[in-house]
């Protein structure tokens, strides 16, 4: 019997099959994209893009500390190819992001508060930088594992990175708390 | 670890930019809360995404399927459903380019169609029906009644030089059948519906007999005979083969009798006309009559009512196994060929001449299956010169003879040829008939 694995306890991969993959990476997956994608169907059917590659080419995948990395980076260049044929520089959604059913409504109205003040500072950054800063915070991938999706040298992400949190900590710091 | 402080003294130039290790990341996040703070908004931010938990539930099921079935099939790949709708709307649209493709081409079929079936109404009556005709026999010795019969099995019985004889639809295997005794003449002849027999007219000194003849062995049957004067023609057998119609002339009476092969002493009075012919079902027959101005008129005789209806004129009607008649109709041409001084037409040439056409039962649709020309400007210049030749000052009307004359039409068993008679000049022949445009 398999063990259950999540992301306290992460589980050898050769012990892992494709479902529980799946079942472990499909919401960050899924909320990384609608983040990055306006329209939440596109959003949805890159999120299904990604999982039919994972499938595909799960016996290729066999480093067990890259399955979260290897799952981004198929994430990030659907993402990419999107881009290229949609050809549009796409905003953040901000009803998409405050729209929380379960939370409460202040905190929810709170929370909308801060999202759009992150998210102007978020826009402030180049494309590379957000992708550096978004893979980190909503994939909680380490710098080398971004070097490795985005095809960078580690250096340059982690100076990327670190640029970024300053810029925007600089522009939320002008804006006031 | 690098500390920053070491920036402190240096100039922008010699800045030193510290990055940190991995091992770094999580002690700088802990050690200032600036950035924490950001960086617990940007979690918020990151939960406060809703996941599409269907979309999860579906994509599993079908992940979990294809693991049951055969492990990875890449050729069969997962869909969303989004997908599966663009998809869906996609063929939509192909399919509207298609109908907008489609739809000029049908409109064309469907005005062709519509011209079609207004032509075959409206047009074929007035004659240019494209019609085939091939030669079968003929004779240059003066006028031939052949009157034929046609039968299933690529056979038409015809009469020539006073005998019967034999030939296939192509003209070939001419074969005499049979030969009177001296002193007799055949005259008509018709086949059996079971193609068994034939019955004839035979002419012996005047004295006519409608005869019957068993082709197996030649056997002979006489069936009636008319009385002195009296002259017999046209037969038409019965499709349940136990009569057989026929006209009896009388001096200056022409009428049409049956007679049962099986009681042949007695004969039945039907109508006042000649060449009589049945219907497929037996239940009708058509004949030929001559109205007050002379005209001919093809009337229809119900058997079991014994009345009679007016169908159409005509003359020597035949119907077809499909309900179609044939029938020879008189068309004629009337042309002035020269005028006076005041206007006055002074020759009129006329011309009437004998053409086969083809009809549905209804009458409504009819072909000219013949066409025959009218005359030629060599006719008509040679008219004029004889007139002008003999000086006649007064209008005269010029009847030309017909150089063509069709008679005599036979249909074949599947109703789709016809067989004629042809006279042209002075010669007679029989003619194949491809039959269209009725339907």
């Amino acid at each position: 019997m398999l063990k259950k694995a999540n992301e306290e306890n992460p589980v050898e991969i050769d012990e892992l099959t494709f479902v529980e993959v799946y079942d472990l990476y499909f919401d960050q997956i899924n909320r990384y994209l609608r983040y990055r994608v306006s329209n939440t169907w596109d959003a949805d059917d890159l999120t299904a893009q990604v999982f039919t590659k994972a499938f595909e080419h799960f016996d290729q995948c066999e480093q067990k500390d890259r399955i979260r990395a290897w799952i981004f980076q198929i994430a990030h260049n659907t993402y990419v190819d999107y881009l290229r044929k949609r050809k549009e520089h796409l905003p953040l959604d901000e009803q998409l992001i405050s729209a929380n059913p379960d939370s409460h409504p202040e905190a929810t109205a709170l929370a909308g508060e801060e999202v759009a003040k992150l998210k102007a500072c978020m826009e402030q950054l180049s494309q590379d930088q957000r992708d550096v800063v978004l893979l980190k915070y909503f994939g909680d991938l380490k710098y080398n594992q971004i070097a490795d999706v985005l095809g960078k040298k580690n250096n340059t992400v982690k100076t990327l990175g670190f640029r970024a949190i300053k810029k925007i900590r600089s522009i939320w710091d002008e804006n006031g708390r | 670890m690098m500390d920053k402080d070491k920036n402190k003294d240096l100039g922008k130039k010699n800045k030193v930019i510290f990055i940190p290790q991995e091992d770094d990341e999580l002690e700088l996040e802990n050690n200032d809360t600036e950035i924490a703070e950001l960086l617990a908004a940007m979690r918020q931010m990151r939960r406060s995404i809703p996941v599409n938990y269907q979309l999860k539930a579906d994509l599993r099921k079908q992940f979990v399927e294809m693991n049951q079935s055969n492990g990875k099939n890449s050729e069969n790949p997962i869909t969303s459903p989004r997908l599966a709708e663009v998809g869906r709307k996609e063929r939509k649209v192909q399919m509207f380019q298609w109908l907008l493709l489609l739809v000029p081409f049908l409109a064309v079929i469907g005005a062709m169609f519509f011209f079609m079936s207004n032509l075959n109404i409206d047009k074929i009556n007035n004659g240019g029906f494209h019609r085939e005709e091939r030669e079968i026999l003929s004779s240059e010795w003066g006028f031939q009644n052949y009157s034929h019969s046609i039968g299933q099995n690529n056979v038409i019985y015809y009469i020539n030089g006073g005998s019967l004889w034999k030939v296939d639809y192509h003209g070939q295997k001419k074969q005499k059948v049979f030969t009177p005794d001296a002193g007799e003449v055949l005259h008509w002849v018709t086949l059996a519906p079971k193609e068994d027999k034939l019955a004839l007219i035979v002419e012996e000194y005047a004295n006519y007999k409608l005869v019957t003849i068993t082709l197996a062995d030649k056997a002979q049957e006489v069936v009636y005979e008319a009385e002195d004067g009296q002259v017999l023609q046209q037969l038409s057998w019965a499709p349940n083969g136990a009569e057989i119609a026929f006209t009896k002339v009388t001096q200056d009476k022409s009428e049409i009798y049956l007679v049962e092969l099986d009681n042949s002493s007695e004969i039945k009075k039907i109508a006042a006309g000649i060449s009589p012919t049945w219907s497929p079902h037996g239940r009708q027959i058509a004949f030929q009559k001559i109205n007050e101005n002379g005209e001919n008129e093809i009337w229809l005789y119900c058997k079991e009512s014994e009345k009679q209806n007016f169908w159409g004129l005509g003359s020597q009607p035949h119907w077809s196994s499909n309900d179609q008649l044939a029938f020879i109709q008189e068309r004629r041409w009337e042309k002035v060929l020269s005028y006076s001084s005041h206007g006055q037409p002074m020759l009129i040439s006329e011309q009437t001449v004998q053409e086969v056409w083809a009809a549905d039962l209804s009458g409504k649709i009819k072909v000219n299956l013949t066409n025959v020309p009218g005359p030629t400007p060599e006719e008509e210049a040679m008219q004029l010169r004889e007139w002008e030749r003999l000086g006649a000052n007064e209008p005269v009307v010029w009847p030309l003879a017909s150089s063509v004359a069709d008679t005599h039409p036979r249909w074949t068993p599947d109703g789709k040829y016809l067989v004629i008679q042809r006279q042209q000049g002075n010669g007679s022949s029989l003619l194949w008939l491809k039959v269209g445009g009725l339907k």
